[in-house]
C-alpha cells in the first residue's frame, strides 16, 4: 500500500466534500449545531458519510473535526479521538487504500499584531488537536479553510513538531486572489512551501468558476502538489433555504479545466455532495496526471509582499543596524520600537525592497529586542526583511515568529556556521546570505571565494537547500587597505553570476577610511550592478547610490519607459545637496506662526535658523512653548478642532527635535518621563497616539508600550524609566477591569508614579474610584496636569 | 435589491461608489486642510474592501424579552425599535483588514494623518451600511437601524449577529476577547422589517 506522499507523486487523489449542510438536510443537525458534536451524539451519521464518500470515488476523507478545539471545547480530546477513530474505521470498511486527513480549521480569532491572539497561544492551541489524534490512524493533517497566512504558519508548525504526518493547506483566497490579511499566491506559496508542506491551495468561499484564476497562479508559482476544493457555486436562497447554484455535473464540468491545468488533488467543500465527488471523477479520470514542474524562481516575503530575487537587482535599506548609528542604538537601548518602524517607514518611501533588522547591541537583550522589533515593524511595513544576527538563538527566535519567508543574514563556510543555520532555514524557511569566509578567514583571490561559494553549496544541498536559496555575499572589504580588494570582490560577483549564483553586497564598505565616500559608493555600486549584482545593502536615502541604482535600470533595460528613473531621480544642487522640494512658502513665516499653523516643514528649517543666533533653551521657553500654549488655549475655547492641535503638535515637536541636537553636550533640559500604553485587551491606540505627540511637543520623555499591554510590562516600564507619570488608555468597557487592574500594581508598585488616564468610556467618577490621580478628558487637559505635577 | 425573499446575501462595493456625509464629516475633521483629506481619503481608498452581508431573520417577543438569534435578549430598547415586526433584516459590513493595518502604519508616520483617517473611515462604513439599508428597501418596508452597544442593546449581541449571518466565513470577521470586532471598521446592526 502506498502511502499519501507517493501517491501525489503519481496518481490525481480526490477529496472527499462538503459536511454540515448535508447532515442539516438529513436531519441529524439542529439550526446552528455544530457538526463536530455528532462524534458522540450520533457517531453512525458520521460513519455512513465517510462510507458515501469513499463509495463514491474519495481518496481522501476528512475528519469530522473542523471545528473542534482546545479553546473551543473542554472535551475536544474526546471529540478528536472518535472522529479520528470514525473515519478510520470507514477508510478499513470501505477501502482500505483510501486515506484519512485529519481536518484543522481555523481558531475564529485573528493573530496579533492584527488581533489579539498571540503566535506561541495559537500554535499551542493547533498543537493539542495534532496531539489528540497521535497514533489514531490518520495519515495525513489537512489544515484549511485559512484565511490568514500567519495562522496557517502556526498551524503548520503545531502539526510539523507534534506528529510526522504529511502537511497539507488549503486557503480561503477572496475573489482578488488575495487573502484576506493580505498575501497573495506568491507569498502564500514561498512561505508555506518554506515551511516544507507536502501540498497546498485553495477551499471554499467560491465555486470553481470564481477560482479559476487564483489556481492558474497557484500552479504557475508551487513547486508542490495543487489541491483545489470550491463550494458547489455560489449560494442563493431558494424560499426557506440556501441552496448552491451548481448540480453535480455542472460542477465536474467546470473542474476540467483545472485538472487538465495540473491541479493534483481535487474534490469539494461546502454544498457538494458524495454526487458531487462521483460526478468530478467521471469526468477527470482519463486526463492524464502531471506532477507539478520544477521551478527556480527565489522569493523572500512579508505577511502582504513577495519579491522576487534575480529579476533585476533588489535594494536592501541598511539603516536599521546600530553599527555607526547613534540614533538607533539609542533607539534599542530605549526600547523605542516606534523610532525603529519610522526608519523602516522612511526607506519603503525611499525605495528600499528588502529591510536588513539588526538588534545586536552589547548591553541589550539582543533576542528580545529582535523578536519585538520583527513583530511591530511586519505590523506597518510590508517590506519583507532580512534578519542580520550573529546569534543562532536570535536567528531562531526570530524566523520563529516571522510572517512570510524572510532574507537571513548571515551563513559562512564555518562548518559551525553551518550547522547552525541550515536547520533552521530548512524548518522555517529563508533565503540564506552566504559569505564568503570560512574558519580561516577571508580569501584574499576571487578563486579562493568561489571555492567556499561551492562548498557551501554542496553543504545546503545536503541539508535539502536548494542553490536558488542561496544569495552570495564576496565581501566588499576597504580600498583604502588594499588596493585590489575591490578589483577582488567585483570579480568574485562575475564569476559567481556566471555559475548561475545570487550575489550581494554590503556596499559602503569598500570606502571606510577615505574622504568623499558618496562617490566611491556609488562608482562601486555601478560596477557591481553591470557585474550582475543581484541586492545591493545600501543606504537608500543616499541620492547618490539611488542615482546610481536607478541609472542602471534605465541604460540596462530594466526601467520601461524610464518610469522609475522619472519618478525617482533625485536632483542635486550646484553644492551638491539634494534640494528638497516643499509645497510650503517659508518666507516671513516665524517660528510662532509655523507651530500655530501647523507647518511641519516650515517649523523645522524656521527652527535650524534660529538655532545660529539663539540658544535651544531660549528657542524652547520663549517661542515653542508660548505658541503651543496659544494652539492649546484655542483648542480648549474651541476656537480649534482636533487635526489642527495635532498638526501643530507635529510642528512644535519636530521644532524641538531640532532644539534638542543644539543643546551643549552633556547638558539636558530637565525633562519629565511618562509612560504610555493601551491597556491589556484592548487594541486601540489613535487616542494614545494623539497624548503621545501632545506630550511629545510639550518636551516630556515619551516612553511608547503601545497597545494590549499586561499590567505588569507598564510597571516594570514605569520602574526601568524611572517615570514621573503614567499614561494609560482604554477605549472599549470590556477593557476596564484591566485599567483598575494596572492602577491597582501601580499604586503597590510605584506609589510616588501619578497616574493619569483617558479614553472614550471613561468618567471622573470611574477614574476616581480606580484610585488614579486624574482623568483626562483630552490631550491637553493631561499635559497641563503633568505640567504642574 | 429588489424581491429579495430571504437567506443571506453578501455585497462587495467599489470604495468609490460608498457616499458619505460631509457635515458630519467637516465637523470631525475641521482643521485638517482639503489637501490633506483629499491625499488620505484617497490612500483610505486604497485599502479598503468594503462589502455588507444581510440576513432576513425572525423575531419574536414574550414578556418582555425578545428571540433573535437564537437567544434572548432583554433590551427594552430594542424592544421599542422592533416593536410590531415578526422580522429583522440583520447587517454586517466592514471596510476589511487593510485599512486596520494602513491607519495603524499612519500612527507611526503622524498622529493627524492617523486621526483624519480613521474619521474618514468612520464616515464611509457609515455610508456602506445606507447603502446596504437603500438596497434592502427596494424589498422591505424597513425602520432605524439600531445597533450593538446602543442604549441598553448589549454589546455582545454583535457577536450573535456575526455567528447566525455566517460572517466569520463571509466577510472575514474575528472578535477579540473583549469583544471587539475586527476589522475595526466594522459594524452589526437590527433593521426592523415593517410587512
Amino acid at each position: 500500500m502506498y502511502s499519501f506522499l507517493q501517491r501525489i507523486k503519481k496518481e490525481r487523489l480526490y477529496f472527499d466534500g462538503g459536511t454540515g449542510a448535508l447532515l442539516s438536510a438529513r436531519g441529524f443537525l439542529r439550526a446552528g449545531e455544530p457538526p463536530e458534536l455528532l462524534n458522540i451524539t450520533n457517531p453512525d451519521a458520521i460513519y455512513n458519510l465517510h462510507l458515501e464518500y469513499l463509495r463514491a470515488g474519495a481518496d481522501i476523507i476528512k475528519t469530522n473535526t473542523f471545528g473542534i478545539n482546545s479553546r473551543k471545547y473542554d472535551n475536544y480530546k474526546e471529540l478528536i479521538e472518535r472522529g479520528v477513530s470514525l473515519a478510520v474505521r470507514a477508510r478499513d470498511e470501505a477501502k482500505k487504500e483510501g486515506l484519512v486527513a485529519l481536518d484543522i480549521g481555523p481558531l475564529g480569532r485573528m493573530l496579533s499584531p492584527i488581533g489579539d491572539l498571540d503566535f506561541e497561544v495559537a500554535v499551542g492551541i493547533f498543537a493539542d488537536t495534532v496531539r489528540a489524534a497521535e497514533g489514531l490512524g490518520a495519515d495525513l493533517v489537512l489544515v484549511e479553510t485559512i484565511s490568514d497566512l500567519y495562522e496557517a504558519k502556526a498551524a503548520v508548525l503545531a502539526a510539523k513538531e507534534n506528529c510526522s504526518l504529511p502537511v497539507v493547506v488549503t486557503l480561503t483566497f477572496g475573489s482578488d486572489g488575495k487573502l484576506m490579511s493580505g498575501a497573495d499566491v506568491r507569498g502564500v506559496v514561498a512561505t508555506l512551501e518554506g515551511l516544507g508542506v507536502s501540498a497546498l491551495g485553495i477551499n471554499c468561499s467560491q465555486g470553481p468558476k470564481e477560482m479559476q484564476r487564483t489556481v492558474e497562479s497557484l500552479l504557475e508559482y508551487a513547486t508542490v502538489p495543487v489541491v483545489v476544493n470550491p463550494n458547489a457555486g455560489l449560494p442563493r436562497f431558494d424560499r426557506t433555504k440556501t441552496v448552491y447554484d451548481l448540480s453535480p455535473s455542472e460542477f465536474a464540468a467546470s473542474m476540467v479545466g483545472m485538472v487538465e491545468m495540473g491541479a493534483g488533488l481535487v474534490g469539494g467543500c461546502c454544498g457538494t455532495t458524495p454526487e458531487y465527488i462521483a460526478a468530478l471523477k467521471e469526468a477527470t479520470k482519463d486526463i492524464p496526471f502531471v506532477m507539478p514542474k520544477k521551478k527556480t524562481r527565489t522569493l523572500v516575503c512579508s505577511s502582504t509582499h513577495a519579491v522576487e530575487i534575480g529579476k533585476i537587482p533588489l535594494l536592501v535599506g541598511e539603516r536599521l543596524n546600530p553599527t555607526g548609528k547613534p540614533k538607533v542604538k539609542a533607539a534599542l537601548r530605549g526600547e523605542d520600537m516606534t523610532y525603529l518602524c519610522a526608519e523602516a517607514l522612511a526607506q519603503y518611501d525611499d525605495g528600499a525592497d528588502i529591510l536588513d533588522l539588526n538588534t545586536g547591541l552589547a548591553d541589550v537583550d539582543e533576542k528580545s529586542l529582535m523578536c519585538r522589533a520583527v513583530h511591530e515593524i511586519q505590523a506597518v511595513c510590508d517590506l519583507p526583511l532580512q534578519i542580520d544576527t550573529a546569534r543562532g538563538d536570535v536567528l531562531e527566535a526570530a524566523m520563529r515568529i516571522y510572517c512570510g519567508k524572510p532574507l537571513v543574514n548571515s551563513v559562512n563556510g564555518s562548518e559551525e556556521s553551518m550547522k547552525t543555520v541550515f536547520p533552521l532555514v530548512k524548518k522555517y524557511g529563508g533565503v540564506v546570505i552566504a559569505l564568503t569566509m570560512d574558519e580561516e578567514g577571508i580569501p584574499e583571490s576571487v578563486q579562493g571565494r568561489v571555492d567556499i561559494a561551492v562548498k557551501i553549496v554542496k553543504r545546503a544541498e545536503e541539508w535539502g537547500i536548494d542553490r536558488s536559496e542561496l544569495v552570495f555575499d564576496p565581501l566588499a572589504l576597504a580600498v583604502a587597505s588594499g588596493d585590489d580588494n575591490a578589483l577582488v570582490t567585483l570579480g568574485t560577483v562575475k564569476a559567481l553570476g556566471d555559475m548561475g549564483l545570487y550575489t550581494s553586497l554590503g556596499v559602503s564598505n569598500v570606502s571606510f577610511g577615505l574622504p568623499a565616500r558618496a562617490v566611491l559608493n556609488s562608482a562601486f555600486l555601478s560596477a557591481a550592478l553591470w557585474g550582475g549584482l543581484d541586492l545591493a545593502i545600501v543606504n537608500p536615502s543616499s541620492a547618490d547610490l539611488m542615482n546610481a541604482y536607478l541609472s542602471y535600470l534605465v541604460l540596462s533595460g530594466k526601467d520601461k519607459g524610464c518610469e522609475r528613473y522619472i519618478g525617482g531621480v533625485r536632483q542635486l544642487s550646484e553644492s551638491g545637496a539634494t534640494e528638497k522640494k516643499s509645497r510650503e512658502n517659508s518666507d516671513n513665516i516665524t517660528l510662532e506662526e509655523a507651530i500655530v499653523r501647523g507647518l511641519v516643514e516650515v517649523a523645522e528649517s524656521e527652527c535650524r535658523l534660529l538655532m545660529l543666533t539663539h540658544s535651544a533653551m531660549e528657542v524652547i521657553n520663549d517661542r515653542i512653548i508660548p505658541a503651543l500654549d496659544r494652539v492649546g488655549k484655542e483648542f480648549e475655547e474651541k476656537k480649534l478642532y482636533l487635526p489642527s492641535l495635532l498638526r501643530s503638535a507635529e510642528a512644535a515637536s519636530r521644532a524641538f527635535g531640532v532644539a534638542k541636537e543644539y543643546f551643549p553636550k552633556g547638558e539636558k533640559r530637565a525633562e519629565k518621563t511618562i509612560v504610555l500604553a493601551t491597556v491589556k485587551g484592548d487594541i486601540h491606540d489613535i487616542g494614545k497616539n494623539i497624548v503621545k505627540l501632545v506630550f511629545e511637543s510639550y518636551g516630556f520623555n515619551v516612553v511608547d508600550l503601545g497597545r494590549d499591554v499586561p499590567a505588569e510590562r507598564i510597571v516594570e516600564a514605569a520602574k526601568r524609566y524611572r517615570s514621573d507619570i503614567v499614561g494609560l488608555s482604554a477605549l472599549m468597557t470590556t477593557t476596564l477591569p484591566a485599567m483598575a487592574r494596572t492602577v491597582e500594581l501601580l499604586k503597590a508598585e510605584c506609589p510616588e508614579v501619578k497616574v493619569i488616564v483617558g479614553g472614550a468610556v471613561l468618567t471622573e467618577r470611574y477614574a476616581t474610584e480606580i484610585g488614579a490621580d486624574f482623568y483626562a478628558s483630552d490631550a491637553m487637559c493631561g499635559v497641563r496636569y503633568a505640567t504642574k505635577n | 435589491m429588489k424581491n429579495w425573499t430571504g437567506g443571506t446575501r453578501v455585497e462587495k462595493i467599489k470604495g468609490n461608489l460608498i457616499r458619505i456625509d460631509h457635515r458630519e464629516l467637516a465637523t470631525r475633521l475641521g482643521g485638517s486642510t482639503e489637501e490633506m483629506q483629499s491625499i488620505i481619503y484617497n490612500s483610505v481608498l486604497d485599502n479598503i474592501s468594503a462589502a455588507y452581508s444581510v440576513t432576513l431573520a425572525p423575531v419574536s417577543e414574550v414578556d418582555g424579552v425578545l428571540t433573535l438569534c437564537d437567544r434572548e435578549i432583554k433590551s427594552s430598547d430594542l424592544l421599542k425599535v422592533v416593536s410590531g415586526c415578526e422580522r429583522v433584516v440583520l447587517l454586517v459590513a466592514t471596510l476589511g483588514f487593510a485599512l486596520d493595518r494602513y491607519i495603524f502604519s499612519l500612527g507611526v508616520r503622524s498622529a493627524s494623518m492617523q486621526f483624519v483617517a480613521d474619521a474618514l473611515s468612520d464616515a464611509l462604513i457609515e455610508g456602506v451600511c445606507d447603502m446596504a439599508e437603500v438596497d434592502v428597501g427596494e424589498s422591505f418596508k424597513l425602520g432605524n437601524r439600531f445597533s450593538p452597544g446602543y442604549g441598553d442593546l448589549p454589546l455582545s449581541v454583535g457577536r450573535d449577529i456575526v455567528n447566525a449571518t455566517r460572517s466569520d466565513a463571509s466577510l472575514g470577521i474575528r472578535y477579540t476577547d473583549s469583544g471587539l470586532a475586527l476589522p475595526k471598521k466594522t459594524v452589526t446592526a437590527i433593521i426592523p422589517v415593517f410587512d
